[in-house]
C-alpha cells in the first residue's frame, strides 16, 4: 500500500514535472510566436509608412512632372511661335548673312592683296638692301672702307704735295736759269763790245797799213781776216743774245704759268681733300642710314607678314562661323518645314505675326551698317 | 611643287592658296571632291589639302577614290578638320589620310604638315 502510494505520488510528481515542462515549452513557443507576430506587425507598419512615403513622393513627383509637362507644353508653343517667326524671316536672315560675310571678306581680301603687294615690294627692297649690306660686309666694314679711303686720300695728298714741291723747285730752277741767261747775255754783249773795239782797231790798222805802203800788205791781210772774224762774232753774239732772250722770256712765262698752276692745283687738292672728307662723312651717314632703313624695312615686313597671317586666321574663324550659321539655318528651315506641316500655313502665319518686335529691335541694334538696318526694316515690313 | 586645294568654301580656298603661294608652291583649286578627282586624273599633284564636308563628293569619298586609283594612291593628303569631327578623323585615318590640320590654322602649321607628309 505504501508502495502504491509512493508509486502514485512518484507518478504524480513525475507527471507534474513533465506537465510543467510541457507547459513551459508551450508558453515559450507561444511567446516566441507572439514576438514574431509583433515583429511582422511592426514590419508591416514600417512598410505601410514607407508605402505612404512613396505614395507621397510619387504624388510630389507626379506634380512635378505635371508642372514640367506644362512647361514643356508652354515651351513647345513658344518654340512653335519662334519657328514661325524665323521661317517668315528666313530670307532676311539669308541676305543678312550673305551681306555681312561678303562685305567683310571682300574688305579683308582687298586689304590682304594690298598688304601682300606692299610686302612683295618691301621684300624686294629688303633683298636689295641686304645685298648692299652683304657687299659692304664682304668689302669690309664701312669704317674700314672710310679708313682705307682716308689713307688713299692722304697718300694722294702727299703725292700731290711732293709734286707741288717738285714744281716749285722747277720754277726756282727756271728763275735761276733766267738769271744765268741774263748773265750770258751780258757776256755776249761784252763779247760784242770787244768785237766792235777789235773791228775799230782793225780799221785803224788797215789805215796804218795803207799809209806804210807795200810793207803794210801783210798787215792788211791780217786786218781783213780780223775784221771778218769780228763780223762773225758780232753776228753770232747778236743771234745768240736774241735766242737767249727768247728762251729767257719763254722760261719766265713758263715759270709764271707753273707758279699759277701750282697755286691752282694746291687749292684744288685742298678743296678735293675737304670734298673727299665730306663725301666720306656722307658715305658713313648713308651706310648708317641704310642700316636703319634695312632694320626698319625688316620690322615693317615682319609686321605686314604677321598682319596677313592674323587676317588669314580671322577669315577662317569667320568662314567657320558662316558654315555653322548655315547649318543652323538649314536646321531652322527644316524645323520650320516640320512646323508648317504640323500647324499648316494659317497656323504659321498666326505664329509669325505674334510680336516679332523684340526680335526686330534686337537685330536692328546689332546691325553695323546702314544697309543692314535697311534690310531689317524691309524684312520687318 | 603643285598642291591641290579642295574646299567648297571659296574663302577657305583663297586662304589656303594665300598661305602656300608665297612659299613658291603652285596651287590648283577644286570646289568639291568630283572636281578635284577630275583635275587630279588630268594632272596629278604633289600633295592634296582636303576639306571634309563638301557637296557632290565629300573629302572622305575623294580620299577613298584616290586610294583606289593606282595613279593617285601615293599622293599625300592633308585633311582640314574642324572641332567635333573626331569620328570623321578616325575614318579618314582608316582610309589613308597622311596628316590633319584643324581650322583655323596658321600658315606655318600648314607648311609644316605638308613638309612632314610630303617633304615639300
Amino acid at each position: 500500500m505504501p508502495l502504491v502510494i509512493i508509486a502514485i505520488a512518484a507518478a504524480l510528481g513525475i507527471g507534474f514535472w513533465l506537465g510543467r515542462l510541457s507547459f513551459g515549452r508551450a508558453v515559450s513557443s507561444l511567446t516566441a510566436e507572439l514576438s514574431a507576430l509583433e515583429g511582422r506587425a511592426r514590419l508591416r507598419d514600417e512598410e505601410a509608412k514607407a508605402a505612404g512615403s512613396r505614395a507621397e513622393a510619387s504624388e510630389a513627383r507626379l506634380a512635378e512632372l505635371r508642372l514640367s509637362l506644362d512647361g514643356v507644353e508652354t515651351g513647345l508653343r513658344e518654340l512653335a511661335a519662334l519657328h514661325g517667326q524665323l521661317y517668315a524671316r528666313a530670307p532676311l536672315h539669308d541676305r543678312l548673312l550673305d551681306l555681312v560675310a561678303k562685305k567683310s571678306e571682300a574688305a579683308a581680301f582687298a586689304l590682304m592683296d594690298e598688304v601682300s603687294a606692299i610686302s612683295s615690294r618691301l621684300s624686294a627692297t629688303l633683298a636689295e638692301a641686304n645685298g648692299f649690306q652683304r657687299k659692304l660686309e664682304a668689302d669690309g666694314s664701312v669704317g674700314e672702307i672710310v679708313a682705307d679711303a682716308r689713307a688713299a686720300a692722304g697718300g694722294e695728298m702727299k703725292s700731290a704735295e711732293e709734286l707741288l714741291k717738285s714744281s716749285k723747285e722747277i720754277v726756282a730752277a727756271t728763275r735761276r736759269m733766267r738769271e744765268l741767261v741774263e748773265g750770258s747775255m751780258g757776256m755776249l754783249k761784252d763779247i760784242e763790245d770787244v768785237s766792235e773795239r777789235s773791228r775799230l782797231i782793225a780799221f785803224n790798222l788797215a789805215v796804218e797799213a795803207a799809209r806804210i805802203g807795200r810793207h803794210g800788205l801783210g798787215i792788211k791781210v791780217i786786218v781783213n781776216e780780223l775784221s771778218h772774224i769780228n763780223d762773225k762774232i758780232i753776228d753770232f753774239s747778236k743771234t745768240a743774245a736774241a735766242r737767249l732772250a727768247e728762251n729767257r722770256d719763254l722760261g719766265v712765262r713758263i715759270a709764271d704759268e707753273v707758279e699759277r698752276g701750282i697755286a691752282d692745283v694746291a687749292a684744288r687738292i685742298h678743296e678735293g681733300s675737304a670734298a673727299s672728307e665730306r663725301a666720306l662723312e656722307r658715305l658713313i651717314a648713308g651706310a648708317e642710314g641704310m642700316g636703319r632703313l634695312v632694320s626698319s624695312l625688316s620690322s615693317s615686313f615682319a609686321e605686314a607678314r604677321d598682319g596677313v597671317d592674323a587676317m588669314l586666321v580671322s577669315l577662317q574663324f569667320q568662314d567657320i562661323t558662316r558654315q555653322q550659321l548655315e547649318t543652323v539655318r538649314w536646321s531652322l528651315a527644316e524645323a520650320a518645314e516640320r512646323q508648317r506641316a504640323a500647324l499648316g500655313d494659317e497656323g504659321l502665319r498666326r505664329a509669325a505675326g505674334e510680336a516679332p518686335e523684340e526680335f526686330k529691335r534686337m537685330l536692328y541694334a546689332k546691325a553695323k551698317v546702314q544697309d543692314e538696318k535697311a534690310l531689317i526694316m524691309e524684312g520687318a515690313r | 611643287m603643285t598642291i591641290m586645294n579642295v574646299d567648297d568654301s571659296s574663302t577657305m580656298r583663297r586662304i589656303v592658296t594665300m598661305s602656300l603661294a608665297p612659299s613658291g608652291h603652285q596651287v590648283v583649286e577644286a570646289e568639291n571632291g568630283a572636281d578635284a578627282l577630275a583635275k587630279l586624273k588630268a594632272s596629278p599633284a604633289d600633295a592634296v589639302v582636303l576639306d571634309i564636308n563638301m557637296p557632290v563628293m565629300n573629302g572622305l569619298e575623294l580620299l577613298k577614290a584616290m586610294r583606289a586609283d593606282p595613279a593617285l594612291k601615293r599622293i599625300p593628303v592633308v585633311m582640314l578638320t574642324t572641332q567635333g569631327e573626331e569620328e570623321t578623323r578616325n575614318e579618314a585615318i582608316g582610309l589613308g589620310a597622311n596628316g590633319f590640320l584643324a581650322k583655323p590654322f596658321q600658315k606655318e602649321e600648314l607648311l609644316a604638315v605638308l613638309k612632314k607628309v610630303a617633304g615639300i
